[in-house]
């Protein structure tokens, strides 16, 4: 039962729907965007899967938690990743405070199912491999080093598909502030990408042939 | 349009977010000018690196933790608001305690005790023989209670199922445990037939008590579910779950067998000796071990 207004099939219409006490709406909106939101907040945050996995589901918590007072004002996508966002801030704000860091780096080239996964190879060379995973931790430093403003966007729009407009409803800022930060974090990952000697042809090459 | 408009588009092009119009006009415009075209190039081979960034998805236990609370939630959206609270496990099953107690305490004051030299009406007196007690519900309880206890007290092997009547006689009569309960309703749901039933019934066991001997167990039964659904992914990292965070689990030797041969099927050779060595140095003399073999209960190698 829908009675916000709201598209027909939409994301905004399973959000009412699951208001109205229908967990299969949330099934369905939450296996459409958990990917793209987990991704975020894995990318974000840098920490492990495990530690990724309790953020995603805290932020799943505050939609579920927040649904009785749902209303349709902006996209969903907007009010998720606002969301998630939120959430990432808080939690990067609150690492500053502690006293050592982990100096275990995630994903750091070593989940190699994953790649193997992305590139549809179950047995790539040993070549290739190598040479996919050095890719891997060049772009990982690279983004890590983006400034935050500047990381938020680019993994918006990367990495979770979120486009530019939407993203600059998220964080508050009008659009051309978002495309100029985007241009800037991909000026920059083209650099470290090209003093570390990674190229874009080179890395479709391994991955494709 | 001039270099300046194009590089003005640059991102939004490269994200095709341009409208078609607008998109013609760009590459109308780089195919005449080799230095913007040259720089769109560079950003595009920019993109193309970022395919090796690394795309990771959630577990399917971290989806299933979200979507039983997304379940229980609409559930109690659903529910009439004062009797909601009812239909919450974990509340319930206070609530229930809470009555079992009160009964039990009303029923108690109301049974006349023997009279003894030391004392008066209702007083028990230390070696007072309990032959002499009137014999009704308090004696009825004291004996069930005892029972109840040896019941409680015995130890579960990891996938024993319970003889049904003194499963249902100890859930009913003994104070109420909502992870038991949910891993035997787990257990009782045909696993063949509805998986993510039974799968929902486990991972609501082990949130009623994470610390509890259930959680390990409901894990291991989550495990051979997706196993048996030919998610290996899925299952080797409930073992692997199960092996960090529960390493005094009665069942491990079941868990590294699983895993090893879960491994061999997800072509992770190494990973599977490692995990049958696991099983043949720390458990050399478990009785399924046979010959450098695990054999399982039904007699298969």
């Amino acid at each position: 039962m829908n009675t916000g207004g709201a598209t027909p099939g939409s994301d905004e219409e399973l959000m009412l729907d699951f208001k109205a006490g229908d967990a299969a709406a949330f099934e369905t909106l939450y296996m459409k965007h958990r990917a793209g939101v987990f991704n975020f907040i894995y990318q974000f945050l840098r920490e492990d899967a495990d530690t990724s996995e309790e953020h995603l589901q805290e932020v799943f918590l505050k939609v579920i938690h927040s649904a009785p007072r749902y209303r349709p004002k902006a996209k969903f996508t907007t009010w998720l990743y606002q969301i998630a966002r939120n959430h990432c801030i808080d939690m990067a704000r609150k690492r500053r405070f502690r006293r050592t860091t982990s100096l275990d780096r995630p994903g750091d080239g070593q989940d190699e199912s994953l790649l193997e996964r992305r590139f549809g190879d179950p047995s790539p060379s040993p070549e290739r491999r190598a040479y996919l995973l050095e890719a891997r931790a060049s772009i990982t430093s690279a983004v890590d080093d983006l400034p935050s403003e500047q990381r938020e966007v680019f993994l918006m729009r990367e990495v979770s598909g979120i486009p530019f407009q939407e993203i600059a409803d998220i964080v508050g800022c009008p659009l051309n502030t978002v495309k100029s930060r985007m241009r800037y974090a991909l000026e920059r990952i083209q650099k470290h990408l090209s003093d570390a000697g990674i190229g874009g042809n080179e890395v479709m090459e391994h991955a494709m042939s | 349009m001039r270099c300046h408009d194009v590089d003005s588009s640059l991102v939004a092009y490269l994200y095709d977010e341009l409208s078609e119009e607008q998109k013609g006009q760009v590459e109308a415009h780089i195919g005449a000018c080799p230095e913007c075209a040259a720089k769109v190039g560079s950003f595009q081979g920019t993109r193309r690196s970022l395919a090796a960034m690394e795309c990771v998805e959630p577990s399917a236990i971290a989806d299933q933790r979200i979507i039983i609370r997304a379940r229980e939630a609409a559930a109690n959206t659903s529910r009439p608001g004062l009797l909601r609270w009812l239909f919450v496990p974990s509340t319930a099953g206070l609530v229930m305690t809470g009555f079992a107690v009160v009964v039990g305490f009303v029923l108690f004051l109301r049974t006349p005790l023997s009279e003894g030299p030391a004392g008066g009406p209702g007083t028990m007196t230390a070696g007072a023989d309990r032959s002499t007690m009137p014999v009704d519900v308090p004696e009825a309880k004291i004996v069930m209670a005892e029972a109840e206890r040896a019941a409680m007290e015995e130890s579960v092997p990891p996938t024993a199922a319970m003889p049904a009547p003194a499963l249902r006689m100890a859930s009913r009569k003994s104070a109420y445990d909502p992870a038991r309960a949910l891993f035997e309703r787990g257990k009782e749901i045909p696993s063949r037939e509805n998986p993510f039933d039974a799968i929902d019934a486990f991972m609501h066991a082990i949130e009623a008590d994470p610390q509890g001997r259930y959680a390990p167990s409901s894990l291991y039964e989550i495990a051979k579910i997706y196993n048996n659904l030919g998610d290996y992914k899925c299952s080797a990292e409930t073992l692997e779950m199960l092996r960090r965070d529960y390493p005094d689990y009665q069942g491990m030797p079941e868990v590294y067998a699983m895993h090893s041969e879960i491994c061999r099927k997800l072509g992770k050779y190494d990973e599977a000796d490692e995990s049958f060595k696991d099983l043949v140095v720390e458990f050399p003399d478990h009785d399924q071990l046979i010959d450098g073999v695990f054999v399982d209960y039904s007699g298969n190698r």
